[in-house]
């Protein structure tokens, strides 16, 4: 103890009262040892089935748990995916929608101003005529045919962070700027709406144009000439590309010169028709099913792959050789004919043959163990049993030479006082002869003496 | 014909062609068809099953004994101009317990391969190859020709003789018997050995008076047992034997008592013949010397099996009586059924007591004796109750038997092949023979 390098505490002295863990070595404390465990009797063939039965159910387990927890585990993540991302996001830009991002406060303060608001979901040329402000609030949802409709229309349009689509479409001078990172700034440009606003939240997308005449306003660090809010004329309109949704939102219409942008840009017309695009129903006659819808690569890469399956389905379908039968000689356990007779002693509520069975094995056991001799009758062997055991001859006689039991419990019972007879000459009389008719254990019940 | 995995992949990796280069419905029937076109002529190239030429190293039955291996070869030999990739399938019936299933093997022109299979047999039996199946795999490895060839072989599966650790004990007994190791005994009924002079211990009724006369000394006589006796062995392979008990049925046990008293008896210096027979005699085994019994034992015994039928007692009783002319031990492996005993063995017994030593050998069940201990529930005791009236009738027949003298040895499959040559030294001693 005492030159031992430093380290972990010395343990602290055994304390005498505590009691000992305990030594799997020790010897078990004396007295009688249990009985050993007995396996119920079964036929030995229905345990080898068991066993092979559940070692064949504990592989099959073992065999599909991986695959089951894979599954498991996608079903439970696409659940938690479902729930975290089924939060509502609707109402984006929506002029009836209060939600943060949605529009409800800006379109109020247009009515207020005068300003006719009309929320479309569709829209062809005939509605959107000159002398309109069109919102177009997510224009990468436009289908082709609204996107040519809203082109061909004479109406200003203000575009938010329209994809390249829309831009070919509308303003096909204006192209985005992939690489540009807006920070809100000053307008620097001279269109009236940004000039009145002064600095809004515009950290969208960014836009650039080689249109000379266009304006370009709240211009981004870098790359040069990119800028956040860009205005062009096209083919008589005013086409307004802004790079966030933001300045139009009930979350911060209240910051900063948003509020003055959006109604300066949005109230130049007193009719302002607020497009939340929709794709329209296809046409009759244009519906295009999935697989129309599919790249045919898709649709002709899984007829490959049938075929795949085919080929697949030949190679192991194909046997080398056929089956080989063997006849097998017809083999019985020795027992079942015991086991019947058995069955049928109780279909049949033979309690009184049963019992005689039962007996006479008894009988003749004792006898053999007491020396009585053979054909000296019951009557002997009871008084003998009853003279070794210390029993009474009335007792010794109830059970060996007794009435038929009335009831399949009795019966049971009965068995039970047999065996506690044997026990009790077996105790007093260790030399018990066996006979040469029986090698095999008589009972494994009893313990050995 | 038939298509390798390979095929089947190739197929499969044609979706990425078709899906990405040529997704069309030509596509799907140019690349199929290309690869089925492929598959075709490969499997038309590939070298005919018919050219093969198949054999088998070793002509003849291949013995083993039951829970050891073989190994059993088979020669290819591709006398063609090309290369040959083969599939091959030694078929052997199921309990022939032939691996691996199938080989891989590749025969080059003009040349032969070998192709071994290890047999580990589960039954007793001759046991055939059925059939050899042979798949030849093309050039590109997409298709193949499949045929099949009949290239018989045969093994005998012998029994498997487990008791055969009891007879070392046993002929050491049979030595002392015998005078070889210790003192000559005396025993009634056995022969007139040799004279010695008397010393103190020895029976003095075995004094020799009149030679004691001739010497200055006291003269005793030695006896030997008795040798050159015929011990005949019956085993019943009808209904009764067909019973299994344990894992194996009782006829497993029957012959496996059957060899180690032969073996016993052979050293002995007896003379062993074995009959086999149900409702015909199935195996019988005659006059066979002392060196080649247990072969000729073993042989004879390979393809018995039990049959579901009721053994003929007469039919037994006569045969026995002819193939035992003079005064013999009959060992009788048989069941103890109450009924088949009383109606078919009681009336021929007779002729066989009258002339010989009649030893019965039943195998037993040691599940009786289990069953009739099951307490519990009342199935367990109704079990209980038919077990023992089962073992009481079984008890009752031996004791009848016994009564017209006959011998009894009533033990389970473990022990019934050491009870019996414990009963065969016994008789041998007391002269019984």
């Amino acid at each position: 103890m005492t030159d031992r390098a430093p380290g972990p505490p010395p343990a602290p002295p055994p304390d005498p009262t505590a009691t000992p863990p305990p030594d799997p070595t020790a010897t078990p404390p004396p007295g009688p040892a249990p009985d050993p465990p007995r396996a119920p009797v079964i036929n030995g063939d229905s345990r080898r089935l068991e066993a092979a039965n559940s070692a064949f159910a504990a592989s099959r387990t073992r065999r599909w748990r991986g695959p089951v927890l894979v599954v498991a585990a996608v079903l439970v993540g696409a659940l938690v995916i479902a729930v975290l991302g089924a939060a509502p996001r609707t109402g984006g830009l929506d002029p009836e929608a209060a939600s943060p991002e949605g529009s409800m406060a800006l379109a109020r303060l247009l009515t207020g101003q005068g300003v006719r608001v009309e929320p479309v979901a569709d829209l062809d040329a005939a509605t959107a005529g000159p002398g309109r402000t069109v919102l177009v609030t997510f224009p990468e949802r436009m289908s082709t045919r609204q996107r040519q409709a809203l082109a061909a229309s004479g109406a200003d349009l203000v575009v938010v962070r329209p994809d390249e689509r829309s831009l070919a479409a509308l303003a096909p001078t204006v192209r985005p700027e992939l690489l540009a990172l807006p920070e809100p700034t000053d307008p620097a440009c001279g269109l009236p709406a940004a000039v009145r606003a002064g600095p809004v939240d515009l950290a969208g997308a960014a836009y650039a144009t080689d249109d000379p005449t266009a304006q370009r306003c709240y211009p981004v660090e870098e790359p040069v000439g990119a800028s956040s809010l860009v205005a062009v004329r096209d083919r008589g309109r005013t086409v307004t590309v802004v790079g966030d949704a933001a300045p139009f939102t009930n979350d911060v219409l209240d910051e900063q010169g948003n509020a003055a942008l959006a109604l300066n840009l949005l109230g130049a017309h007193p009719d302002l028709l607020w497009y939340l695009p929709v794709p329209p129903p296809a046409e009759p006659g244009q519906e295009r099913s999935t697989t129309e819808l599919l790249p045919s690569g898709w649709i002709w890469g899984p007829v490959q792959l049938l075929v795949a399956g085919l080929a697949v389905a030949l190679w192991r379908g194909r046997r080398l050789g056929p089956v080989i039968t063997e006849d097998l000689p017809v083999v019985v356990p020795a027992g079942e004919t015991v086991r019947g007779r058995a069955r049928l002693y109780r279909r049949a509520g033979a309690r009184d043959r049963a019992a005689a069975a039962l007996r006479g094995d008894a009988v003749r056991d004792l006898a053999a163990r007491l020396g009585v001799p053979r054909g000296a009758g019951t009557r002997a062997v009871v008084d003998a049993v009853a003279a070794r055991s210390g029993r009474s001859v009335a007792k010794v006689g109830g059970v060996l030479d007794g009435p038929v039991p009335a009831d399949d419990a009795a019966l049971v019972a009965l068995a039970g006082d047999l065996d506690a007879l044997r026990r009790s000459v077996r105790g007093t009389n260790g030399a018990a002869t066996e006979t040469a008719t029986e090698t095999a254990p008589r009972d494994a019940r009893d313990p050995a003496p | 014909m038939a298509v390798t995995g390979r095929l089947a992949l190739l197929v499969a990796l044609g979706a990425l062609v078709v899906g990405l280069l040529w997704p069309s419905g030509t596509g799907v029937l140019v690349v199929s068809g290309v690869l089925a076109l492929a598959a075709a002529v490969d499997a038309l190239v590939a070298v005919p099953v018919r050219s093969l030429r198949l054999e088998r190293e070793r002509d003849g039955i291949a013995t083993l004994r039951l829970g050891t291996s073989l190994e059993v070869a088979l020669r290819v030999a591709n006398p063609g101009r090309r290369r040959a990739s083969l599939v091959l399938r030694d078929a052997w019936e199921p309990s022939a317990g032939a691996v691996p299933a199938r080989h891989r093997v590749v025969v080059p022109a003009g040349e032969r391969r070998r192709v071994v299979t290890t047999l580990t047999p589960t039954r007793r039996g001759d046991r055939d190859a059925v059939r050899v199946t042979v798949r030849s795999i093309g050039p590109l490895g997409l298709a193949a020709r499949q045929g099949r060839r009949d290239v018989p072989a045969r093994v005998r599966v012998l029994p498997a003789f487990g008791s055969r650790r009891h007879l070392p004990s046993r002929l050491a007994r049979l030595r002392e018997l015998d005078g070889r190791r210790a003192v000559q005994i005396r025993g009634q009924g056995t022969e007139f050995d040799s004279l010695r002079e008397y010393v103190a211990g020895d029976d003095v009724r075995s004094i020799d008076w009149r030679a004691s006369a001739r010497s200055t000394d006291l003269v005793v006589r030695t006896w030997r047992p008795e040798r050159d006796r015929h011990v005949l062995v019956v085993i019943d392979t009808g209904r009764s034997a067909a019973g299994r008990v344990g894992d194996a049925p009782r006829l497993d046990a029957a012959l496996d008592t059957a060899l180690l008293l032969a073996a016993l008896a052979s050293r002995g210096g007896d003379r062993v013949d074995l009959l086999a027979l149900d409702r015909e005699v199935r195996a019988s085994v005659l006059g066979a010397t002392a060196g080649d019994l247990l072969p000729a034992l073993v042989t004879a015994m390979a393809p018995l099996e039990p049959r579901l039928v009721e053994t003929d007692m007469r039919l037994l009783a006569t045969a026995a009586l002819a193939r035992a002319g003079r005064r013999s031990l009959v060992v009788l492996v048989t069941g103890l059924d109450e009924a088949a005993v009383s109606e078919g063995l009681d009336p021929v017994l007779g002729p066989l007591l009258h002339r010989h030593t009649l030893l019965l050998a039943a195998v037993a069940d040691p599940e009786l004796a289990t069953m009739a201990a099951g307490r519990g529930d009342a199935e367990a005791v109704y079990t209980a109750a038919a077990a023992g009236a089962a073992r009481d009738a079984r008890r009752r027949t031996a004791e009848r038997l016994a009564r017209r003298g006959v011998e009894i040895v009533d033990a389970g499959p473990e022990d019934l092949p050491p009870a019996v040559a414990d009963r065969y030294l016994a008789l041998k001693a007391a002269g019984r023979l």
